[in-house]
């Protein structure tokens, strides 16, 4: 039993993902939400909405995930969630140079309607676990989260887990309001021990196995 | 055998027989402890007058036994010093310590007991083992006995038999000290039954009081032998009567405190009901309420039905005045939320929220007031619609202080401006619909015990609670939402846009409904009325396309299609190649039907370009070279209009409807097609001087039917015409042929590849054509060969080219 009669503060951070066609941006939301993972690949239709409370010391936020169709015909869809979204997550597919590629454009998308400042801008190279189809190294993708100047750049793999929790833990970091707690940490304890509070500070349990990134 | 004591064998145990042998004495007093032997005569009740009960309450544990230890030894003394003054141990006759011994005197004496018992001991065993000297076996068995009694009860008595049978010094130490050992745990189970015992002991004595009031009286009753037998016969009666009375005054008395109890607030529920915070306190008197409510119909069957009316008229009146209490909760709480929400930001509650969980069941509890709970509603979804609204109409404000893009309305590119607001509205819903879920959850809430008649019910239709008000909470913001998306539906014209606006409300439609907007909802009819807009003004679109184009002047004679035809195509075939694209054009909202078709391509082909042409070519139906334009015009127009379809012959076009229409217009081009060669037939006929005599001859019999030389016959009555005379023939024929026929070929070739833009149509033109002027040549030298038999040198000579050689020169060979 807590807070009081008018409730706890609550700010709201919408967060947009990007990218091509099966690139996993539905995956990296599932592994996220539920630490579950479907083998069977089913195509967004339009956007979808997943949102999950994060309880940071006495700070409450609430991030809204927002699943973008990687297929043509929604495309034009996706500048009107870009327009007031706080962090946008591009995600390309390490196997897949296309997907690589095209970061560029979705990237473009992000700075047109967002400019250079007001978004945090994420890179993600998904599928980490499939070296031996790997057509992107962590370099290359490094380097291009460098030169399109995003402020978080991590390969993840949906499928064992893998870097996912540490995805948003960066996020997090970078959100004003956690930045105005200075480095705090989440806070274990009561994250655990609520229902649909997510806890990211589990960095350290990721699988070892999949740290293999050549 | 340490532990036989010879000294023993100096007794004089002459005076003793067996069965009065001494037992070991016991250091039990026994006479310490009431005799079960009378227990109504010698139980003597302890007097408990001394003791103080509020003091001993407050005593300590250590002061309360130390009393009671202190009473008890006091007692014993004062019972038993006048019995036993001196130091003897009192034994009976079976070596028993006697009953009513105390503590006291037992401690006191417990040396020179001990020295007797161990005297009486040794005694008891040297005449055992005389006797087993002696061969008695009585005594062995009555040993033996003692000796199983007490393995028998080893654990109780903490009896050691293997250490007692030990033949070293622990085992001598043992035997020495068994006796001792077995009196003390006697003692301790003595004294633990003297425990259990007191406290019966202190109720008995209690009721002897009573009891001794009771058997006095009884006495004197039956003391009083002279009553007369009729007078104690009413006495009685009587006092029956008032037994029953007082029996019956006792039941209503129960009675009417039950329903008091069960039917009435206390004083203290009513000043709950009245000023106590809405809490647990609360709503438990409201339940009473509820049920006293319940329990109230059953007083209205009753023949007086005054006291149920009465009844529930009160309740009501407390019900009603809770439920204003509830009422005033709520709107509060949500005035409080929205003012913080308003000032500090979003607010959130934990999902075990106190507050949270109070408002909730303030929810469940007003729902037994429809009224006063639709006030509640009402103004929740007044003040939550005023933030939505607020929130939408913020997003078109230029606002520099706004991180986010505001949403400006932009003449290139109507769709983004649609999606924008509908974006908008989307993210609206979600966040509205998560607000609702987590204050409008009643599943889990523990509504147990309370009145089920109503309550539980409730709660049943309360968990669809937030949706419903999802839904009432779009109400006021749908107008302005519909005039913002409308602004731009109205007015747009083009075809592949308004298809595009189109699928995005399809689109829209759905996502909202996915988050809670219902179907049946105005803000999802809305979409549905502007998307059947969007989906009438495609064709609308595209038929204002049609109409507005203009046909070019008769500047010119060039029989390409024209270019707003070509236009036009280029437009509907964007429309089609975006509905292809979209995915599901066969879906419910088919948008290629019978009248779509009809409408945007047959009307074309009918009446546009039948319009277009004969404004174009009027004289064609009287000159034969203008027919041939507009033949061609149309054939060119006409296989515009296929060829540009054909690409979603297979797609869009797949429908039975569509397919039909797109073989008509191919019919028509077939039928365009035939007229063209027919009249290019006739042309090229006219030019090598067979006209005439083909119209002859198809007269009679047509031409095209011939199938063998049976049938040269059938143009035997030509002979009687007088163009048929050689001469005529020669004169009319054979020059023109001659000039003509090499020309002939190239000329309607070269005709049609000029104007016919399909290569492929023009040679189907062109190789028809020239086998028609083959085969009436061929029919017509062999016809002439057959009417003069006679003058078949003078026929070769006139058409003076075999049918081979006239295949050769048009080029069909």
């Amino acid at each position: 039993m807590s807070g009081n009669r008018a409730g706890k503060s609550l700010t709201k951070y919408k967060i947009v993902f990007l990218g091509e066609q099966g690139v996993g941006k539905t995956s990296l939301i599932t592994r996220f939400m539920y630490d579950t993972f479907d083998d069977h690949y089913q195509a967004t239709i339009g956007i979808d909405f997943l949102s999950k409370t994060m309880y940071l010391d006495d700070k409450t936020i609430r991030l809204q995930l927002w699943d973008t169709a990687g297929q043509e015909r929604f495309r034009s869809l996706i500048p009107s969630y870009i327009r007031d979204s706080h962090v946008a997550i591009v995600v390309y597919d390490v196997t897949n140079k296309k997907s690589f590629e095209y970061i560029d454009k979705w990237v473009e998308d992000v700075k047109t309607e967002r400019g250079e400042e007001n978004v945090v801008l994420c890179i993600v190279g998904n599928k980490n676990d499939l070296s031996d189809e790997r057509q992107v190294s962590t370099e290359e993708g490094e380097k291009k989260a460098e030169v399109l100047n995003a402020k978080i750049f991590i390969e993840t793999s949906t499928k064992v887990g893998f870097n996912v929790k540490n995805l948003f833990r960066k996020i997090a970091k970078t959100l004003p309001e956690f930045q105005k707690s200075g480095s705090a940490l989440l806070d274990d304890t009561s994250a655990k021990n609520k229902p649909d509070v997510i806890d990211i500070t589990t960095n350290n349990e990721e699988p070892e196995q999949s740290s293999c990134q050549c | 055998m340490d532990f036989l004591d010879y000294q023993t064998y100096a007794l004089d145990d002459t005076t003793t027989n067996d069965t009065q042998l001494p037992e070991p004495a016991s250091r039990i007093s026994f006479q310490s402890q009431p005799s079960f032997t009378e227990p109504d005569k010698t139980f003597q009740l302890p007097s408990l007058k001394s003791y103080n009960t509020t003091s001993e309450d407050n005593a300590t544990l250590q002061e309360r036994m130390q009393r009671y230890a202190s009473l008890s030894l006091e007692r014993l003394s004062l019972s038993s010093t006048s019995q036993y003054t001196n130091t003897e141990l009192p034994t009976n006759s079976n070596g028993t310590l006697p009953r009513n011994d105390n503590l006291k005197q037992l401690l006191q004496s417990r040396e020179t007991a001990a020295n007797n018992a161990d005297t009486l001991l040794s005694k008891k065993l040297s005449h055992v083992l005389d006797n087993y000297n002696r061969g008695a076996a009585l005594p062995d068995v009555q040993l033996r006995n003692s000796f199983k009694v007490l393995e028998d009860n080893e654990e109780c008595l903490n009896f050691k038999s293997q250490t007692l049978v030990r033949p070293d010094f622990v085992g001598s130490l043992a035997r020495k000290s068994l006796r001792s050992d077995l009196e003390n745990e006697l003692l301790r189970s003595h004294l633990t039954i003297i425990e259990d015992i007191k406290p019966i002991v202190r109720r008995i004595k209690r009721l002897s009081e009573p009891i001794k009031s009771i058997q006095e009286l009884g006495a004197g009753l039956l003391q009083k032998g002279d009553l007369k037998e009729d007078g104690s016969n009413l006495n009685m009666n009587k006092l029956h009567d008032l037994r029953q009375k007082v029996l019956q005054l006792q039941l209503q008395k129960q009675l009417l405190v039950i329903i008091r109890d069960k039917l009435t607030l206390t004083q203290v529920e009513e000043e709950v009901l009245v000023s106590a915070p809405m809490d647990v306190e609360f709503f438990a008197v409201v339940n009473k309420l509820m049920n006293i409510k319940e329990a109230s119909s059953y007083l209205l069957s009753l023949q007086n039905p005054k006291a149920g009316q009465t009844l529930l008229n009160q309740t009501n009146l407390k019900i009603e005045n809770a439920n204003k209490r509830i009422y005033n909760y709520l709107v509060n709480f949500f005035y409080d939320l929205q003012s913080a929400s308003r000032t500090f930001g979003e607010r959130t509650f934990a999902s075990d929220d106190r507050f949270l969980l109070t408002f909730q069941k303030s929810m469940v509890y007003l729902s037994n007031d429809l009224t006063l709970f639709n006030e509640v509603l009402k103004k929740i979804v007044k003040l939550r619609s005023q933030r939505i609204l607020d929130e939408f109409l913020s997003q078109f404000d230029i606002d520099p202080s706004l991180k986010s893009r505001p949403i400006i309305m932009s003449a290139h590119d109507p769709l983004r401006y649609l999606g924008d607001v509908l974006a908008h509205v989307h993210s609206l819903i979600v966040d509205e619909a998560d607000f609702m879920d987590s204050m409008f959850k009643f599943k889990s809430l523990d509504i147990q015990g309370t009145p089920k008649s109503v309550l539980q019910k409730n709660s049943e239709f309360l968990d669809g609670l937030g949706v419903n008000l999802l839904n009432e909470t779009f109400k006021p913001s749908e107008n302005s939402i519909r005039i913002r998306l409308e602004q731009i539906i109205r007015f747009e014209d083009n075809p592949v846009i308004n298809l595009e606006i189109c699928e995005l409300l399809k689109l829209y439609q759905m996502m909202f409904i996915k988050y809670g907007i219902m179907p049946t909802s105005s803000l999802i009819q809305q979409l549905i009325v502007l998307k059947e807009t969007s989906k009438n003004k495609i064709l609308s679109g595209l038929i204002k396309l049609m109409e507005t184009s203009e046909p070019e002047g008769k500047a010119g004679m060039e029989l390409l299609p024209p270019y707003w035809l070509s236009s036009y195509m280029a437009n509907l075939c964007d429309f089609f190649a975006k509905l292809e694209k979209s995915g599901n054009p066969d879906g419910p909202d088919k948008l290629l039907d019978s009248n779509f078709m009809d409408e945007a391509v047959s009307r074309l082909v009918n009446e546009k370009l039948v319009h277009y042409h004969q404004t174009r070519f009027p004289l064609a139906k009287k000159n034969k070279h203008e027919k041939v334009l507009l033949l061609v015009s149309e054939i060119n127009c006409l296989d515009l209009i296929l060829t540009r379809l054909s690409p979603f012959k297979n797609t869009v076009l797949e429908s039975d409807d569509c397919k039909q229409v797109y073989n008509r217009i191919n019919q028509q081009l077939d039928h365009s097609i035939k007229n063209l060669v027919a009249l290019q037939t006739t042309l090229s006929l006219d030019k090598l001087g067979l006209g005439l005599y083909s119209n002859l001859f198809n007269m009679i019999f047509p031409v095209e039917s011939v199938q063998d030389e049976l049938d040269y016959d059938m143009y035997l009555p030509v002979s009687e015409n007088p163009i048929m005379k050689k001469e005529t023939i020669a004169s009319n024929v054979h020059d023109k042929l001659n000039e003509c026929l090499p020309e002939l070929s190239s000329d309607i070739q070269d005709n049609l590849v000029f104007n016919v833009v399909s290569p492929k149509i023009a040679e189907q033109i062109s190789q028809a054509c020239l086998m028609e002027v083959s085969r009436f040549y061929t029919v017509f030298r062999q016809t002439l060969f057959h009417l003069y038999p006679d003058f078949v040198e003078d026929i070769s000579t006139t058409l003076n080219f075999t049918e081979s050689e006239f295949n050769t020169l048009v080029g069909l060979e």
